[in-house]
């Protein structure tokens, strides 16, 4: 991963990925402030819509992808040693990964339930 | 006007120390290297580099107060005491105020400084117009004194592999040239993880540079250029 997302290519996705960001998260707190989600049905009412689910499938995306660059630079900069940069980075990627597994499912099977 | 200053003589020193040193006469005007030539005076073994005295060489440049300079350049008048002098950071001290620069050149050699064109000889001068050589400015003015570079924390932790500000901004003289027809080959040879892309625009480079200019603007243009490259 670090060798296909590198220099170039990690530079602009972290940049896009950002834009996807700013205008996803003030719009999404907007509307939650804006029309408070108060029960567990509401949730998959407002989860079902597939503009809903797939804007915040983009978001998880997006936040895991700039996430790992992110990490993946500090990790750069500051961890030298070969074996504690590559445990750290591979323990990073399995845990963003598996978050992203995780939302995936969730999303995935609200659409299922309705 | 008192001083603190870094000495470490590796013959004789198990580690480095900071030494106080005390000048009687500031008379106004004094620049720092002044200052230091004075109080070799008081302690011949002090040692540090230092040519022109008039910012042009480059060859005076060290942590004054925290930050990186030119000593001949730098007014007594606007430090604050005790003045506390120290070699470039993040670069191996091979005595007192004297830092081996070999990794800063070897960036520097890397992006290839110099010209570079395929086309046969031509007969005459290659003329650029003066919008092509306004391009220049802010870039040619550089004289590798190393303040930026040794102020990047980027460059502290990867100095072997990041370039730095000094040499990127000099990657962006020779790329932004018109005159020069290797645009392709130093954007190869930029890209990756490290040689450029390091760069997390700190801008430490912009605040210490002895001659105003803006590597990280340099680097942004690279980018920008790789950008338009890419697509």
């Amino acid at each position: 991963m670090s060798q296909s997302i590198s220099g170039l290519r990690a530079w602009i996705f972290q940049r896009i990925t950002a834009i996807y960001l700013a205008v996803f998260v003030p719009i999404a707190l907007g509307y939650l402030l804006f029309f408070p989600v108060t029960s567990y049905q509401s949730w998959i009412e407002l989860l079902s819509s597939s503009w809903v689910n797939t804007s915040l499938l983009l978001f998880v995306f997006a936040i895991l992808l700039h996430g790992w660059i992110g990490i993946r630079d500090v990790v750069i900069d500051y961890v030298q040693p070969f074996p504690a940069r590559m445990m750290l980075l591979v323990l990073v990627g399995l845990g963003l990964i598996v978050c992203g597994v995780w939302a995936a499912r969730i999303l995935f099977n609200v659409k299922g339930v309705v | 006007m008192r001083f603190r200053i870094y000495r470490y003589d590796p013959d004789q020193d198990r580690e480095p120390y900071m030494q106080d040193f005390e000048l009687a006469e500031t008379p106004s005007g004094m620049m720092l290297r002044d200052a230091l030539l004075a109080l070799k005076a008081q302690d011949e073994t002090l040692s540090f580099r230092h040519s022109c005295g008039e910012g042009v060489c480059g060859s005076d440049g060290m942590n004054i107060n925290g930050r990186n300079g030119l000593a001949c350049i730098t007014p007594l008048a606007e430090l604050k005491e005790p003045v506390e002098v120290r070699p470039f950071p993040g670069v191996p001290v091979i005595r007192d105020l004297i830092v081996d620069m070999q990794g800063f050149y070897k960036q520097y050699r890397s992006v290839k400084p110099y010209l570079i064109r395929y086309d046969p000889e031509p007969e005459v001068e290659t003329l650029q117009s003066p919008d092509e050589r306004d391009r220049l400015d802010g870039l040619y003015e550089c004289i590798l004194c190393g303040c930026c570079t040794t102020s990047c924390p980027s460059f502290w932790w990867n100095p072997d592999k990041f370039l730095g500000p000094a040499a990127l901004l000099q990657a962006w003289r020779f790329l932004t040239d018109s005159r020069d027809q290797a645009e392709n080959d130093r954007l190869e040879a930029l890209d990756g993880p490290y040689r450029l892309f390091r760069c997390h625009t700190v801008m430490n480079c912009v605040d210490v540079c002895p001659k105003s200019l803006n590597p990280t603007r340099a680097i942004g243009h690279i980018r920008d250029l790789m950008l338009k490259k890419s697509i």
